[in-house]
């Protein structure tokens, strides 16, 4: 990262309090939910890759680039191509050297066999099990980067092999990637750059051109419970419609389901200099709005049919920080207060308050925040305006 | 003289530390690794991709681990996360079929694509870790770095942020560094519960062999072999 980039060390961090009724938001293999134990008592847990996968799909709501994808970057490339005044024989010709590029070529010996799924293992000359990791063809490419081919290849008036001269196909996948970091103006350290926000948010990894990685700037931690929870069984039957019609009484299926209801503590950092340096500064804003509205809105989907939990942030505290990042453990147990004062939300709420002041106390300077908003404490403050307000701060610190 | 024992701290719900996991299960040690450390050091410096030079000031030094547990409890058994990938895609929707693994020739995958992982945390743990640095201007760097860290830190995987500053200073005498480990641990109310030293010592404790000092980070990381002794603290009956 460049040592001008005014956003390096600095992150906005959520810390999030929501509580969800009846609901099951993340399952283990046998369909419970899942746990974990903090401070001796066992908790309810989302895992963070359930909720960063739900960030990531609503966020596509929000507008604002993403990649254009489609099935195979073949197609893309041939319409871009089109567009640019190919003929439909270069566009495919070009098209189809462009997506080769990305897939693993058949290991020597399997030509003919049956095609093997991913999850088994690949033998390779040597007989060295690779890692399975390695067949992976999964390729996010952004608006940009497709132009940007598309247009060296007009440069070469449409003749695929001119622009990729590599014989070996590893070798056509690093060309590739060294062409896009050329046009893009990249020195050998500079990260990857990319005008996607979701790859940026989220990161990219390409198996075959690994300096195409883009390194994600959000980071979710899982999410527990800030209190003790023990999973509750719904059971259930299912019955006919047609009772008449059995003969046998009583009804179809009956069966159990595991459940809880819980106060989650959310952490979510995001990074704010890894960002900009893989943004190269461009629709900074558009990303952070995107990023913040879908944190709001994004619940897990599992069991939204029958468990339905619709909950919003109850709480919020927001900072915008240098220095180490740090979520809380809760680690001590909340108990719930008496009936009038507000179950788990209301004890969680200042344990959480108290443990950050703690914390700045403690570390004085090197605590290093810039701005701090606090969402659901009665004062009127929305989420566009949480949003706004972390615009402009972002605004400020770049100046 | 600077001082040369970098203390740091590390304590989170989940944390995790690899050494020689394969393929979807991915296990993690009790304590933190020198590669995991040393991930963590080139995170706060923000020094990504091979950094052999750095790795190799680092592999040698030693580094001592105090594991600690709140008095009067067992150790936490390993929280194992299932952990799908590709799961609940529409694969018509052709951005989210892009998130389905496929087979080597870019096709789908019978029975889905779907990958089952298995990934193994350490629950409710609490590390004192000592780092020996003798060279002055690295030590210098380290601390500062942890103070302002360029990338997030975390421990062991990106979920597992920390819930309290790692950076605890910096000691002349290695003492003092211990001292000071454990009077934090006192003000938690936390025990030692066993401590793993850097070496083979085969008359204190358990000699582990693990390939944990990274010669190499960035797409094609290598690791060398140590030995590590576990030294198990047992409480007294008094």
């Amino acid at each position: 990262m460049t040592n001008d980039n005014p956003l390096k060390n600095t992150r906005i961090e959520f810390h999030i309090l929501q509580s969800f009724p009846v609901t099951c938001l993340n399952r283990d293999d046998v369909g419970a939910p899942k746990t974990a134990v903090v401070g001796d008592t066992t908790r309810a847990r989302v895992s963070s890759q359930c909720w960063k996968r739900q960030v990531r799909l609503t966020m596509r709501e929000f507008g604002g680039k993403f990649g254009i994808r489609t099935k195979f970057i073949s197609r893309l490339i041939e319409d871009a191509c089109l567009n640019e005044g190919a003929t439909e024989e270069q566009a495919k010709a070009c098209a189809q050297k462009i997506g080769h590029v990305f897939i693993k070529e058949q290991v020597k010996g399997n030509v003919g066999k049956k095609k093997k799924t991913v999850d088994e293992e690949i033998a390779d000359e040597d007989g060295v099990i690779e890692n399975d990791q390695d067949n992976d063809t999964l390729i996010f490419l952004s608006p940009k980067e497709i132009q940007l081919i598309t247009l060296a290849l007009k440069e070469t008036g449409f003749d695929p092999n001119a622009l990729i001269k590599q014989k070996d196909q590893k070798k056509q996948a690093k060309e590739l990637a060294d062409l896009l970091r050329s046009k893009l103006e990249l020195k050998v350290d500079d990260v990857m750059q990319t005008d996607a926000l979701d790859i940026a948010l989220f990161g990219r990894m390409v198996a075959k051109a690994a300096s195409m990685n883009v390194e994600a700037a959000a980071s979710f931690s899982h999410a527990i419970s800030t209190h003790k929870i023990s999973n509750e069984v719904e059971f259930f039957t299912a019955l006919d419609d047609r009772p008449d019609l059995s003969d046998k009484p009583g009804s179809a299926h009956m069966g159990s389901l595991e459940f809880n209801s819980a106060t989650y503590y959310r952490y979510i950092s995001l990074d704010l200099g890894q960002l900009n340096a893989t943004l190269k500064g461009i629709a900074l804003p558009e990303a952070i709005e995107a990023f913040t509205k879908a944190l709001f809105i994004a619940i897990p989907s599992a069991r939204q049919t029958t468990q339905s939990g619709a909950s919003p942030w109850e709480f919020a505290k927001i900072f915008v920080r240098k220095g180490q990042r740090l979520q809380v453990p809760f680690e001590t147990a909340i108990r719930a207060e008496s009936l009038e004062n507000g179950g788990f939300l209301k004890p969680s709420i200042e344990a959480l308050r108290n443990y950050l002041i703690t914390k700045e106390e403690q570390f004085g300077s090197l605590f290093g925040k810039k701005a701090e908003y606090t969402f659901g404490d009665g004062e009127k403050f929305s989420i566009d305006d949480l949003v706004a307000a972390l615009k402009q701060q972002v605004a400020e610190i770049s100046k | 003289m600077t001082d040369q024992y970098l203390l740091m701290w590390l304590e989170a719900p989940l944390q995790s530390w690899g050494h020689d996991s394969k393929f979807g299960r991915r296990d993690t040690l009790n304590f933190p690794t020198k590669s995991g450390v040393f991930g963590m050091l080139c995170c706060a410096l923000g020094a990504g991709g091979e950094q052999r030079e750095l790795l190799e000031e680092l592999a040698d030094l030693n580094m001592q681990v105090f594991s600690f547990i709140p008095a009067k409890r067992e150790r936490e058994p390993l929280l194992r996360d299932f952990h799908m990938v590709g799961s609940g895609y529409n694969d018509r929707e052709p951005w989210e079929n892009l998130l389905i693994p496929k087979t080597s020739e870019g096709k789908k995958a019978v029975g889905g694509g779907t990958k089952l992982t298995y990934r193994y945390y350490l629950q409710d743990a609490h590390f004192a870790v000592i780092l020996h640095v003798a060279e002055e201007v690295l030590v210098e760097r380290l601390a500062n770095a942890l103070q302002n860290p360029v990338w997030d830190l975390y421990l062991g995987r990106k979920n597992c942020a920390p819930t309290d500053f790692i950076y605890r200073g910096l000691f002349a005498m290695e003492e003092g560094a211990q001292n000071h480990a454990f009077s934090i641990a006192q003000e938690k109310k936390l025990i030692e519960d066993f401590r793993v030293l850097d070496g083979p010592y085969q008359e204190q404790g358990e000699v582990l062999t693990l390939n944990d000092i990274p010669i190499q980070f960035g797409q094609n990381k290598q690791y060398r072999d140590r030995f590590v002794t576990v030294i198990k603290k047992y409480e007294s009956d008094e």
